[in-house]
């Protein structure tokens, strides 16, 4: 109890130092603080890119398996039946997925050979703008807005549509349907066809370029590309996860970049830290003289000068952390605005702790070695000084 | 329990020992202070009174002798346990910045109590209140020390010196940045504890004013104690041996030469006139005369 009012009378001395001192205080948690908030404001938003990159992948990929051959349109239909048999598969679906060229500029775009009946489960957020839907074996096809536009094409028309396959080749189509998919491949555009037209257009009848595999939860998804890898192992089998923590690599090399640079005022910040305190054991050089001779030991001297490194560097934190959110949103929201980007930081609040957390380690850290070597003035010495 | 506060037993004090540069502070010191007692040390600076103060209050060890408190021989004792012997057994009063600047005047004085960890708080404020009340200074308890006069400090450093009961309080020249009156009234607050309650003060002090207020004065010159003033020490001899005498003139008669010189290089280079020339040579020539009769003598 009084051995713990002594180290009251450390944060005393250590508060009293720093309201005497209120500028220099102010400038040491200003420096921390910036540190703190290039930390927090950069987790944030890569934070917040990671959930909606993720976001994208769960709606795009949603629960499912994709078996591919390793190029061209060469998994056999006939394997479904007993893929349908594997636990926990609920649907199954061959689709035709290639890059085709069209029109007589020969535009690259993405075919799409699917049942009409698995339209839906493969494009969730697909928007008919004009048209209808094609009907199964119609030679009509689906086009985006983008692709009609370059072609110069509309509901009635007809394109020419390229294979890129040996032993195939081009034919014309009719326009149906514009449509949304609420995706974005960059500028290429999209065509989406029945599958049995596809099969007919890259004489491959009977066959997909892959099979979309659908499971009824996610932890299935990982045992079911297992068990398929064992039956054809001359397959590419595509599970979401593998590329959500492709992405998330990805993000975590960007995050490590960000972090190292976030880090460098850190540094900074714990020099000036380690400064404010060295000036703060010279000042009180003559005080520690003081209470050695009535008698403190090391450690209470220590918790004076450490005390003081925390108090700073704590509110420096949580000044940090303040700044660091708004710094988040303000840069977002230019994101937002001139790139046209959909980005909202997350605000996690294991971060912000984390943020406290290193900001307080690292101003103790930086305010040991000063505050030990005036823990271990000799008082007379101390006493000397003036 | 022992009767003396504090024993000295043969005492030495070497500095930078078995270099060039060797420092004898201390000089085989013998002293005992009992308890009751009110002693002044006296001695003008280089004495080796501050290192003798240093000494008692054990933040110095010597380099030869015992040093006893208490009955306790500390002389060997670590940092640490040295750290515990100051703050049970001294009362520390110095003379400049004698106080935590950043604490307030109450909290001065419970701090060494807290230090022991035998107070509660409660009990170390009531306790440090009371002291401030001895000392007729309770209305200012809440005040920072630089919101207190010079003398008001220094009773608040008394009253730090006395919270743990010591076994002797030691000052350091506590009058020293005191006006004349404020330091008689703080020597005879010193005097009123001694005589009412058998409080042990020792003073370390070059003013002969302070001194007066101990009961015992010791003087210390060289590193060496005495119970009597050694008026002997204190006489210079003005007068330089004859050989002394004869070494200074012949330097000073080597200058005059060198500044005849400079003086005939200045007319031969134009720099002064035939006349100034003349005038200056006669005054140095006078010169000369006289320190040559000065060693003829």
């Amino acid at each position: 109890m009084s051995a713990l009012s002594v180290y009251k009378y450390a944060v005393k001395f250590a508060w009293n130092d720093m309201t005497s001192r209120k500028v220099r205080a102010g400038l040491t948690i200003l420096g921390i603080a910036v540190g703190i908030a290039a930390l927090v404001a950069l987790m944030s938003i890569t934070l917040g890119m990671r959930t909606q990159i993720e976001n994208m992948l769960s709606e795009t990929l949603g629960l499912a398996v994709t078996l591919s051959g390793k190029t061209g349109v060469e998994v056999p239909v006939g394997l479904i039946p007993a893929i349908m048999k594997i636990h926990g598969v609920v649907n199954a679906y061959p689709v035709i997925e290639q890059t085709a060229l069209v029109g007589s500029a020969l535009q690259p775009a993405i075919l799409e050979g699917i049942e009409l009946k698995n339209l839906k489960d493969a494009f969730p957020n697909m928007e008919l703008k004009e048209g209808r839907l094609f009907y199964e074996d119609e030679e009509g096809v689906l086009i985006t807005p983008n692709l009609a536009d370059r072609l110069g094409v509309d509901i009635g028309d007809t394109i020419e549509i390229s294979p890129r396959s040996t032993g195939a080749t081009s034919k014309r189509f009719r326009v149906v349907g514009i449509i949304d998919i609420g995706l974005s491949f960059g500028e290429m555009g999209f065509i989406v066809m029945p599958l049995s037209q596809a099969q007919e257009l890259y004489n491959r009848p009977g066959y997909a370029s892959s099979i979309v595999i659908k499971v009824a939860s996610r932890d299935l998804i990982h045992p079911l590309a297992e068990a398929l890898k064992k039956m054809f192992p001359e397959a590419r089998i595509i599970e979401p996860e593998q590329i959500a923590r492709q992405i998330n690599r990805i993000m975590d090399v960007v995050n490590a970049t960000l972090l190292s640079i976030g880090s460098i005022s850190l540094i900074v910040a714990a020099l000036s830290v380690m400064n404010t305190i060295a000036m703060v054991v010279r000042e009180r050089v003559r005080e520690i003289g003081i209470l050695k001779a009535i008698g403190a030991q090391r450690l209470h001297i220590l918790a004076i000068f450490l005390s003081e490194a925390f108090l700073l560097s704590f509110i420096g934190g949580l000044v940090g952390i303040a700044i660091g959110l708004a710094g988040a949103h303000i840069v977002t929201s230019g994101l937002i605005k001139f790139m046209g980007m959909q980005l909202t930081p997350v605000i996690d609040p294991v971060v912000l702790l984390e943020g406290l957390i290193i900001a307080s380690a690292v101003g103790v850290v930086a305010g040991f070695q000063p505050a030990w070597k005036g823990a271990n003035i000799r008082p007379i010495e101390a006493l000397r000084y003036e | 329990m022992s009767r003396a506060a504090i024993e000295l037993i043969n005492v030495e004090k070497v500095y930078e020992e078995g270099t060039p540069a060797e420092v004898h502070a201390l000089r085989g010191i013998d002293l005992v202070v009992n308890k009751g007692e009110f002693i002044a040390i006296m001695g003008p600076s280089g004495s080796g009174k501050t290192t003798l103060l240093n000494i008692i209050g054990t933040m110095d060890k010597p380099t030869r002798g015992r040093v006893i408190i208490d009955g306790e021989d500390v002389t060997d004792y670590s940092e640490a346990r040295l750290a515990h012997i100051r703050r049970e057994k001294i009362g520390f009063v110095f003379q400049f910045f004698n106080l935590i600047s950043t604490l307030t005047a109450l909290e001065n004085v419970t701090l060494p109590m807290l230090l022991t960890g035998k107070y509660s708080e409660k009990e170390a404020r009531e306790k440090a209140l009371d002291l401030l009340t001895l000392v007729r200074l309770r209305e200012r308890a809440n005040h920072k020390p630089r919101e207190l006069s010079g003398g008001e400090q220094q009773r608040v450093a008394i009253a730090r010196a006395l919270a743990n009961h010591p076994t002797f309080v030691l000052m350091d020249e506590p009058t020293g940045s005191l006006d004349t009156v404020t330091g008689s009234r703080i020597m005879s607050l010193c005097r009123v504890l001694n005589e009412k309650f058998g409080q042990t003060f020792i003073v370390v002090t070059h003013n002969p004013g302070v001194a007066k207020a101990a009961k015992k004065i010791y003087h210390i010159r060289d590193g060496k104690l005495y119970k009597t003033p050694p008026e002997d020490l204190m006489k210079y001899t003005w007068t330089p041996s004859v050989g002394e005498k004869n070494e200074i003139m012949r330097v000073y008669i080597r200058i005059l030469r060198q500044e005849l010189n400079s003086l005939k290089r200045r007319l031969t280079s134009g720099q002064i006139s035939d006349a100034e020339y003349r005038m200056i040579k006669q005054r140095i020539l006078q010169d000369l005369e006289l320190i040559r009769r000065g060693i003829e003598k």
